[in-house]
């Protein structure tokens, strides 16, 4: 081969390579290509690892995307040697989600009063707002009231399931968020202070000065809906893993349980580990799995912990909105909670099944007053939802079924 | 062209030796990419992985000067930048000695502060200096904007004064502990390099190398132990400082081996955080001493 057509060869390669890791969910820069061609260049040899670490330089700036670029590095390494080796067709190896939306209808006890509530709207008539189906209450349509029988928190061996990667992502995502607070910035024209300014030289002209909204490092308070429609709809371990990363890696975020009553777990989670936490919970008699009043936790939040939300800080509701309290309650200590915080998110347990809709009367109650609302069953809703708040920001794109892909419901057995 | 186009590989080796820095092959080729290029350097990882150092052993390496800019929130334009004397420029007004106009304005280089941006920018020699941006991520996005424009084009303008560029870029290495994103603008314009935990080898190298008076044995358990605790999931994992920090008190105290009560007694050197000091129990010490032995 001619040194323009190694040349040739490698670029196309290089080329190759970046338009993988894009597929892959790589966030490369738009000059990701050319930058690291020049590192390429700025090499002395082709030795292997040199090239890895010219490439990981330049195209690949969060530790979370390390494992995808070290996987396809392989492939491109192979490919740029001549040897026969090939992107996989889905050009990330990414798990696919299993698609299998019949499972729902063939699990049993799908019926919740939620289905008796003429409220509509729900793909199929099946899921109208939520999916109370469990052994622990099939048939039992009474099952999710507001006096349901909580029980103590016991997990018995918490699974060990690695959140990590998930959990730093929508940490960033979250640290990014704009907040309401204003600072000095480029975005609209400050007319307080060009006033201030433009008065104490004299009514001199002076540039315009401007604002925009403040960011900064992630924060806030979890509240997790503990009640049982919720704990039979998400993996208990998937669910202690994250609240246990996110108290970890959050400044001074409180976390909450929540059913009929509101309880602050947050030291459990300050506990070296998942399995610590869950003992730690279990040790202290903490129960969960009963009924729900969301406007009840809210308002004890409100009177008791209200420093626990502030503007500068994210709340992060779990929850599947199923209230069997006062919904007219509930607005009102929504309106509260999105007044007070920063931005106000909602994971819904419920909304990844495909044929979810937001028509449980809480939800609806609550979506006037959410910044964000999305699914979240496991770790794979997390990386999601870390991705499109990196990209769109908060948004309620949960609500439109159209656009989400069908899903299995996870259901306990 | 940069002042560092022609440094080889072998070139930073013998920096990083002179200067005790143990480093893995992936740190030795960002670094010379970030010379040869000239592109600032972006490095990220855990508190206590050798960040900053990095840039100081840069700048101990290739006998230049280390500029730094310690970032905090609210760090503003004056504090990187410059700052006029206002008190030197009164005084010169009043006693007549100079005036806001002319040959003789207190807008004059005698009468400005460098920070550290416009030092780094301004600085005359050989070789350029090394600008230590630290913790980036602490400072504001409105800095974060500032630093974008200043790292563009290596220079700054000054009204009173006019443009000032730097003869030669200095090598940028910016640290970052993730406690919020960066823009996507500062990275792309960065080479980006993870600071990774050492393995076990490298980090027992690194030991020997700045605590040589700690005896072989309990170095290695030292390492051993440190490595254990990374394996935990620990709120505040412990990095290389703290391994440093370890070996040092247990040289002071004048310890010569490893065990439950020693570790008990020091392990403040080692775990940083109250929650995960009071959730290690006597089953854990005993685990990672346990751990340690069988690396």
């Amino acid at each position: 081969m001619t040194v323009d057509a190694l040349a040739e060869h490698l670029r196309v390669e290089l080329v190759t390579f970046v338009a993988r890791l894009r597929s892959a969910g790589v966030r490369v820069p738009g000059d990701g290509s050319l930058a690291a061609a020049e590192a390429l260049c700025a090499l002395d040899g082709a030795d292997r690892e040199a090239v890895r670490a010219a490439l990981r330089a330049t195209l690949c700036d969060r530790p979370t995307d390390r494992e995808a670029f070290d996987r396809l590095f392989e492939v491109f390494w192979a490919r740029l040697r001549g040897e026969d080796a090939d992107y996989d067709d889905d050009g990330a190896g990414m798990a696919t989600i299993d698609t299998d939306a019949g499972a729902v209808a063939d699990a049993p006890g799908q019926t919740t009063p939620e289905e008796e509530a003429p409220v509509g709207g729900a793909t199929g008539g099946t899921l109208a707002g939520g999916v109370g189906s469990t052994e622990r209450n099939a048939g039992a349509g009474s099952a999710y009231s507001p006096t349901g029988a909580s029980e103590p928190v016991s997990l018995g061996d918490v699974d060990d399931v690695n959140v990590e990667a998930a959990v730093a992502a929508f940490t960033d995502a979250v640290a990014a968020l704009p907040g309401r607070r204003w600072e000095r910035g480029d975005g609209t024209p400050d007319a307080k202070r060009a006033l201030r300014r433009s008065v104490s030289q004299g009514g001199v002209p002076i540039s315009l000065p401007r604002r925009e909204r403040e960011r900064t490092a992630a924060r806030g308070v979890v509240l997790v809906d503990v009640s049982g429609s919720v704990l039979d709809a998400i993996d208990e371990s998937v669910l202690f893993a994250v609240i246990h990363a996110i108290r970890a890696r959050w400044r001074r975020t409180p976390v909450f349980f929540f059913d009929t009553a509101l309880r602050d777990v947050s030291e459990a989670f300050d506990r070296g580990s998942v399995a610590a936490a869950a003992r730690a919970l279990e040790a202290a008699r903490v129960e969960w799995g009963g009924g729900t009043r969301i406007a009840g936790a809210l308002a004890t939040l409100r009177e008791r912990r209200p420093e626990s939300v502030d503007r500068r800080g994210v709340v992060l509701v779990v929850s599947d909105g199923i209230e069997r309290g006062d919904v007219a309650g509930l607005r009102e200590q929504l309106a509260w909670l999105s007044r007070r915080a920063g931005a106000v998110l909602w994971l819904n347990p419920l909304a990844a099944d495909p044929r979810w809709s937001p028509a449980a009367p809480g939800m609806r109650a609550a979506l006037p007053f959410l910044d964000g609302l999305y699914a979240f069953a496991d770790v794979a809703d997390l990386e999601r939802i870390a991705a499109s708040l990196a990209e769109r920001g908060p948004d309620l794109a949960a609500v439109d079924l159209a656009d989400r892909p069908s899903r299995r419901l996870r259901v306990r057995h | 062209m940069t002042a560092f186009s022609d440094t080889t590989e072998a070139d930073v080796r013998a920096a990083f030796e002179e200067q005790n820095y143990v480093a893995n092959d992936d740190v030795v080729t960002t670094a010379l990419l970030a010379l040869r290029l000239g592109k600032p350097l972006l490095v990220e990882g855990a508190p206590g992985a050798g960040k900053t150092e990095l840039a100081k052993v840069l700048a101990g390496g290739f006998g230049t000067e280390l500029v730094r800019l310690q970032c905090y929130e609210g760090l503003a334009a004056e504090q990187a930048l410059y700052e006029w004397n206002y008190t030197k420029q009164l005084l010169a007004v009043e006693s007549g000695e100079a005036g806001v106009g002319g040959d003789d304005s207190v807008f004059d280089d005698a009468y400005l502060l460098e920070r550290p941006l416009l030092r780094a920018l301004s600085t005359h020699g050989p070789r350029p200096p090394v600008l230590l941006v630290d913790e980036v991520d602490r400072a504001d996005e409105a800095f974060e904007a500032l630093l974008l424009e200043v790292l563009s084009d290596f220079q700054v303008s000054i009204p009173e004064l006019g443009t000032v560029r730097a003869e030669v870029p200095p090598v940028v290495v910016l640290t970052s502990n993730r406690t919020r994103a960066l823009s996507d603008a500062l990275k792309r314009r960065c080479l980006y390099l993870h600071v990774e935990p050492p393995t076990f080898e490298r980090e027992l190298e690194i030991v020997r190398r700045k605590v040589p008076e700690l005896d072989d044995d309990l170095a290695a358990e030292v390492c051993g132990v440190v490595q254990a605790l990374r394996e935990r999931p620990l709120r505040k994992r412990p990095g290389v400082a703290e391994t440093l920090d370890w070996a040092e008190a247990l040289l002071t105290l004048e310890r010569d081996s490893l065990d439950t009560d020693t570790v008990r007694a020091t392990v403040g050197c080692v775990l940083k955080d109250a929650g995960d000091v009071e959730g290690f129990g006597e089953d854990d010490y005993e685990a990672v001493l346990a751990a340690a032995d069988a690396m």
